[in-house]
């Protein structure tokens, strides 16, 4: 397939992870979700930077959330999660493009990272859907690659 | 991508009977058809039938 043309549908944007490298699965029933990446700022203003403050790039990191309902028969759903999270475990996540399918578009770019849950929350109202919310954070190296 | 077991899984942090349907990564997929755990999707070739001459 080649790279998707025009802006994209946000539905399209999943979140595939697991327990070890290359063996995720999509998380279930999401309605929301997010990557942020950020870098810190070096101050290497001095005397000679005419009043003006001055930088450099330092210690970059990334986190991740998602949103979505709870079912008790998921594949991998709050669940198992929830497991991970009381186990201490590494994750191991793709957040990629399937386009109009169930597969990651070929052509396009995705996020591959590890990381760790620092918060999920099991939220539940009056007559609502039952819902959880998840943040990661990542370790190690932020990889942006091309879809194979 | 959709995958659909031919044999049980017990691997890669993943407990799954024959059969089940499940929506994994293109590299897991990957892996998972090189372990034999996936249908076959390869088309075989047709064998072109010979009609004896008379």
């Amino acid at each position: 397939m080649a790279q998707t043309a025009g802006i994209i549908n946000s539905s399209s944007i999943r979140v595939f992870l697991g327990t070890t490298d290359a063996s995720e699965v999509v998380v279930d029933h999401v309605t929301e979700c997010s990557i942020s990446m950020s870098t810190d700022m070096r101050d290497i203003t001095t005397k000679t930077s005419g009043g003006f403050r001055e930088l450099l790039p330092g210690l970059k990191s990334a986190s991740l959330s998602l949103s979505g309902l709870f079912a008790e028969d998921t594949t991998n759903g709050y669940n198992q999660l929830i497991d991970h999270q009381i186990a201490g475990a590494k994750l191991f996540i793709v957040f990629t493009n399937t386009g109009a399918g169930a597969a990651g578009n070929a052509g396009d770019e995705q996020f591959n990272v590890e990381g760790f849950i620092t918060s999920l929350e099991q939220s539940a109202g009056v007559e609502d859907n039952v819902g959880f919310s998840l943040s990661v954070e990542v370790t190690g190296t932020v990889v942006r690659e091309v879809i194979s | 991508m959709k995958v659909t077991l031919q044999k049980p899984l017990n691997n890669y942090g993943w407990k799954w009977p024959a059969g089940k349907t499940v929506e994994v990564s293109n590299k897991f997929a990957a892996k998972l058809k090189k372990g034999g755990y996936l249908d076959a999707t390869e088309q075989k070739d047709i064998k072109k039938k010979t009609t004896p001459k008379i």
